[in-house]
């Protein structure tokens, strides 16, 4: 853009400077434009050029670093809407390994998913309090019994919670969103990282017996199903920026 | 007025000029110029940011408006907005007349200035 057009340089400019979505990138060039413009016009009346006009409506406006700054700032507001859905997810994801636990406890027996592990005893006293709920049963396959309850019960309940943070979420105002992939990279990075714990202790208990490895198993195969899909996500949302990268006319997806 | 000593007062003064009715950036940016005298120095971009930023608490909201026979972004206070206002009049206010008297008892002549401070 040549010298000759000031108001159209400086909107290149501040194009260049500016990131986000791409609505709001429009939106904000858009109001720029017409304010340039009209300060411009009110700068001829008063007897310049029109370029002394359009190079003054810039100077009044301010440098396109400093204004595409202004844009881009956050506030602690931003993060509540993106918190509380990933918090909705992360509860779902522990009450969808409730309901595997429960499936799990049915197709391999309650030992397997809340089974102790070789050589655990308990008191008289506790044995009786398990046997007391079922008493057909020896005191560790009545504890295994409980303890399975227990699992599937708190998972569920904490994924009842993450239903209501998801209606939460939805009734939250929209703010400005956050850089494209953050959100699926903090997915990753901690799902990938739950399942990864998770994975080990599957591999520590099935290596002494199997007994309770179903409570490890069924949180992994959840949070690692979570992971996959927030790094498919993830690979989306780069290679729309990979693309965006090498032809920068277009705008952003939104 | 320095632009870092307007900053901190930017919200209620947008606020302030939108509560007489919907404007776009540049008339309210003209308003206020206009209605200070001419006082306030602040670069007009910073106007956008913050009339974004308000919008987006809830303060503010807008709509293209065409006509003028141009297309331009309007915006005008919401129910919360004039609350916030409100809020922010009294802050300022309780502020002011905080700032006035000590200004007040500072600059009265023959007072010692231990027993000012």
């Amino acid at each position: 853009m040549s010298a000759e057009e000031p108001i159209e340089a400086y909107l290149d400019e501040l194009f260049r400077s500016m990131t986000g979505q791409a609505g709001d990138v429009r939106r904000s060039l858009a109001e720029v434009e017409e304010h340039l413009r009209d300060s411009a016009a009110a700068h001829e009346g008063q007897g310049r050029t029109r370029l002394e006009a359009e190079r003054a409506a810039i100077a009044d406006f301010g440098a396109a670093a400093t204004i595409s700054r202004g844009f881009e700032q956050g506030s602690w507001r931003d993060l509540l809407r993106p918190v509380t859905l990933f918090a909705a997810v992360g509860l779902l994801a522990i009450g969808l390994s409730g309901v595997l636990a429960e499936v799990m406890g049915h197709v391999w027996s309650a030992g397997f998913v809340a089974g102790d592990l070789p050589g655990t005893t308990y008191t008289p006293q506790r044995c009786a309090y398990f046997q007391e709920y079922f008493p057909a049963r020896d005191c560790l396959s009545s504890a295994a019994q409980h303890h399975w309850g227990e699992v599937v019960e708190y998972r569920v309940a904490a994924g009842l919670l993450g239903l209501v943070l998801l209606v939460v979420w939805r009734r939250l105002p929209r703010r400005r969103p956050l850089p494209r992939g953050v959100f699926a990279t903090t997915g990753v990075g901690v799902f990938g990282a739950a399942t990864l714990a998770l994975a080990v202790e599957t591999v520590n208990a099935s290596a002494l017996g199997w007994s309770g490895a179903g409570q490890w198993l069924s949180a992994a195969v959840v949070a690692g199903a979570v992971t996959a899909a927030c790094a498919l996500r993830m690979a989306r949302e780069l290679r729309l920026d990979h693309a965006w990268t090498r032809h920068p006319a277009r705008p952003t997806a939104e | 007025m320095a632009s870092n000593q307007l900053s901190g007062s930017l919200d209620l003064l947008l606020l302030s000029v939108l509560e007489r009715g919907e404007a776009h950036g540049y008339a309210v940016i003209a308003r206020l110029r206009d209605v200070s005298g001419d006082a306030f120095d602040l670069p007009e971009g910073t106007v956008y940011p913050a009339l974004h930023r308000l919008e987006a608490d809830g303060l503010l909201m807008s709509r293209w408006d065409s006509s003028t026979g141009r297309r331009r972004r309007a915006y005008s206070i919401t129910d919360s907005g004039l609350a916030a206002l409100g809020e922010k009049r009294r802050e300022w206010k309780a502020f002011s007349q905080g700032v006035q008297a000590v200004l007040g008892s500072l600059s009265r002549p023959g007072r010692p200035a231990q027993a000012a401070l």
